[in-house]
């Protein structure tokens, strides 16, 4: 208990000399105690409505005195606040201002156009200032409410340090020569009217009675009236003596200790406020007067406009050439990269027609290119392809690994086209017939423990009625496969929903490191996809994934026509002849050695359809009832159908007529 | 008897009249607050899109000093989109002090601009 009272005690005496050093350290703003200004900082008061109310911009020149506040007060929302009708001239129209009973309490009412009429002394509040110069309280509008003139009225100044602060000070705190009262009685007001003042800040306005304050005297003298003598300050005062008044003599006074000498004076300022800055360096930071939070002010646009910055110089390169430069002259994609190795001839074309960098590819996007088939690639040419397992070592040697090569039977290469796709890799596509066969040949680049293809559906474009297909024939298997894109050692893989028709895995019986499967094609035109998944035998280097995409085309088919209606002919004969180059002679198509029939008869469907090599062709149609047709030559690529849709004309002359006049 | 039944039959037909109107009325409020809320997203987008090729245009890709109508310009564009975060953002940015400063906030800046686009 003792323990606290002295704790008490001691709080008491630091706050009273903490008081009395900030009280001392703020005298310097007494010059303009009686026609006092509003300070630099602590200018804003706050409304809820009207947010911050600036009294101390240089426009609004507000003044204090002790009678009344002259100028204006601004905000940002409701524009100039009038405190005296003397500042426009318009007190004969209406009397108005904001009155100081000098005492610090502030009265009467200021005006804005916007805001209305503030009134700065409604009942439940009213505005003071204390004697240090600062606003407290609360005035009050209509239109905006109350209005706040310092942050410890609401105890808010832990979030914003905010008030209204002057340097007039009240006539009870200023000092005798400057508080508009004779206070010695003399008929004489203060400084200078009182001879008995030094200055504005003395304390006394009785005449020095040889007290201290006097530097020196001189006796008579030129300049000075007749018959007096005259006393010079420390200021720089002088005040003239009456001749029978005795004064001291200037040596007596000048080795006087004096209480307002000049020099001491200073030191003990100086002694005061190095005791200030001690005290302060040992209060606690909660203590310590929070640094000020300016509010916020936004600048107009055209004053920020008008600073200069250096962003606007026009010197500084706003964004890096490096990176610019990296994301315009990047490489190719490293897939293309591959597949310009893997095929030597498309690497040429790239650098004849200027593909370089990534960048390039737009000029790809609508181009397609056609990449070998297997045995053109090995060195073999004629158009007709060759059995894999009649190639040499050296010729498989010449086959590039981790591509998909397709061949329907021994002797027909498809033909694969390439093309870039939106993201820049590329995609490998063939086309072909529903419900060809289908063989496959990868040649691994690195040793394999097993190749397992999936069979998958891309995209599926069913003309309705067009064929009866059986569900089991696509949907049978309708199952998700989990398929990685690209998978190194240890990365997840990625998974992705596909429609999976099937799966197969490839094999290589020869052990030549080519590794083969055939599958049938699906019945249904649309693209699908295989996709293949090499598995490594080091499983450092993890899996490798291929993509093909293979584009099922409808077969062709025959038909007469009925109007706008077409109607199939099943068991029509359609026949395929290949012209031969050394005598120009049509002649049929060996189809047994591709593993198909020539002539075909077509289904109850009307459909034939044949995938050929590469050569010139024409077809012959004939069937019961209908007169025979015979096509002009076409040309096929290699690996490509031969599914012409072919209409046939009647030989009954109704149909006929029929047929022209539903046409 | 007869007026009877008529007569409910007529309050039961206003009252269902009333709430189908009233169910139609709400669904067409909320309606026309979707719609409310996509022009006001429209016009903002509009703004942000014509300050970002404002500022391309003169600032990016001007090899010269930004002069006062065009920096007015670009004030009073990036206030007319009244959005806190691009404006400070843009604060950030016309206060760099180093070149490496300003390509880091002007990156910032166009991030920010193109992910305000709804």
């Amino acid at each position: 208990m003792r323990f606290l009272s002295k704790l008490k005690f001691q709080f008491v005496c630091f706050a009273l000399i903490a008081g009395a050093i900030f009280s001392v350290s703020s005298s310097d703003v007494f010059a303009s105690s009686t026609d006092g200004t509003i300070d630099s900082t602590y200018k804003h008061a706050w409304t809820e409505a009207g947010g911050w109310l600036d009294f101390g911009t240089s426009q609004g020149n507000v003044h204090i005195s002790d009678s009344a506040l002259t100028g204006y007060g601004w905000s940002a929302n409701f524009g100039w606040i009038s405190l005296n009708c003397s500042n426009d001239s318009s007190c004969a129209t209406v009397d108005y201002k904001i009155s100081n009973d000098s005492a610090g309490n502030l009265s009467g009412y200021a005006w804005s156009e916007t805001a209305g009429w503030i009134n700065f002394n409604p009942s439940n509040g009213g505005v003071s200032v204390n004697s240090f110069g600062e606003f407290s309280g609360y005035a009050w509008s209509e239109n905006t409410g109350w209005i706040v003139f310092n942050c410890a009225t609401t105890d808010t100044c832990g979030t914003v340090d905010y008030k209204v602060k002057t340097d007039w000070r009240p006539r009870s705190a200023r000092p005798a020569c400057n508080n508009a009262t004779d206070d010695d009685s003399d008929g004489a007001t203060d400084y200078p009217s009182d001879t008995g003042c030094a200055s504005l800040e003395d304390t006394d306005e009785t005449n020095p009675d040889g007290g201290g304050g006097i530097l020196g005297s001189v006796g008579g003298g030129s300049t000075a009236p007749e018959s007096r003598s005259q006393t010079v300050y420390p200021d720089g005062r002088v005040v003239y003596l009456e001749e029978n008044k005795k004064e001291p003599p200037v040596v007596q006074i000048s080795v006087a200790p004096s209480a307002v000498d000049g020099t001491q004076t200073a030191s003990v300022y100086q002694t005061i406020e190095s005791a200030a800055k001690a005290v302060e360096s040992i209060l606690p930071s909660f203590l310590k007067p929070k640094p000020k939070t300016e509010p916020p002010q936004e600048a107009p646009p055209d004053e920020i406009a008008s600073e200069s910055l250096p962003v606007f110089s026009g010197n500084w390169r706003l964004l890096e050439d490096k990176s610019i430069g990296t994301f315009a002259l990047a490489p190719l994609p490293k897939e293309i990269m591959a597949l310009a190795d893997k095929f030597p001839e498309l690497g040429k074309t790239f650098n004849k027609i200027g593909i370089t960098k990534m960048s390039d590819l737009q000029k790809l996007k609508n181009a397609k290119f056609v990449l070998p088939g297997l045995s053109k690639e090995v060195g073999i040419s004629g158009g007709v392809g060759v059995p894999l397992s009649s190639l040499s070592l050296s010729q498989k040697e010449l086959l590039p690994s981790e591509i998909i090569f397709a061949k329907a039977g021994d002797f027909i290469d498809y033909q694969i086209s390439l093309a870039i796709k939106d993201d820049g890799k590329p995609e490998q596509k063939i086309n072909t017939i529903a419900g060809k066969p289908l063989d496959l040949a990868i040649k691994a680049d690195k040793p394999v423990n097993k190749i397992t293809g999936y069979l998958t559906v891309k995209n599926i474009e069913r003309e309705m009625g067009r064929r009866n297909v059986p569900a089991s024939s696509l949907l049978g298997a309708p199952i998700a496969a989990a398929l990685g894109v690209n998978h190194p050692s240890g990365e997840k893989i990625e998974i992705e929903q596909k429609l999976l028709l099937g799966e197969f895995e490839y094999q290589d019986e020869d052990k030549d490191g080519i590794y083969t499967a055939q599958i049938a094609s699906p019945l249904v035109h649309g693209e699908y996809e295989i996709i293949s998944i090499m598995e490594y035998k080091d499983i450092s280097l993890g899996k490798k994934e291929l993509r093909l995409i293979v584009v099922i085309d409808p077969e062709g088919y025959i038909y007469e026509k009925n109007g706008n209606k077409e109607t199939r002919i099943p068991e029509a004969r359609v026949s395929l002849f290949q012209k031969n180059s050394q005598n120009g002679n049509f002649e049929l198509w060996p189809a047994k050695n591709y593993q198909q029939v020539n002539p075909q008869k077509t289904d109850k469907s009307g459909n034939y359809s044949f995938l050929v090599t590469e050569g010139v062709y024409k077809l012959a149609v004939s069937a019961e009832d209908y007169y025979d047709f015979a096509g002009k030559e076409f040309s096929v690529e290699e690996g490509r159908g031969v599914h012409e849709n072919i209409a046939l004309k009647p030989k009954s002359w109704w149909r006929s007529l029929f047929g022209l006049l539903f046409k | 008897m007869k007026n009877r039944i008529i007569f409910i039959a007529v309050i039961g037909g206003l009252v269902v009249s009333n709430v189908y109107f009233a169910l139609k009325s709400s669904s067409l409020g909320g309606e026309l607050n979707d719609a409310r809320k996509e022009a006001s997203s429209f016009h903002r987008n509009e703004k942000v899109i014509n300050f970002s090729r404002l500022f391309i245009d003169s600032v990016l890709k001007s090899g010269n000093e930004v002069d006062f109508d065009t920096r007015l310009k670009l004030e009073n564009a990036i206030r007319d989109i009244k959005d806190d975060e691009i404006l400070a953002q843009w604060n950030k940015f016309t206060k760099s002090q180093t070149e490496t400063d300003a390509q880091n906030e002007v990156k910032n800046l166009l991030d920010l601009l193109m992910k305000k686009i709804q």
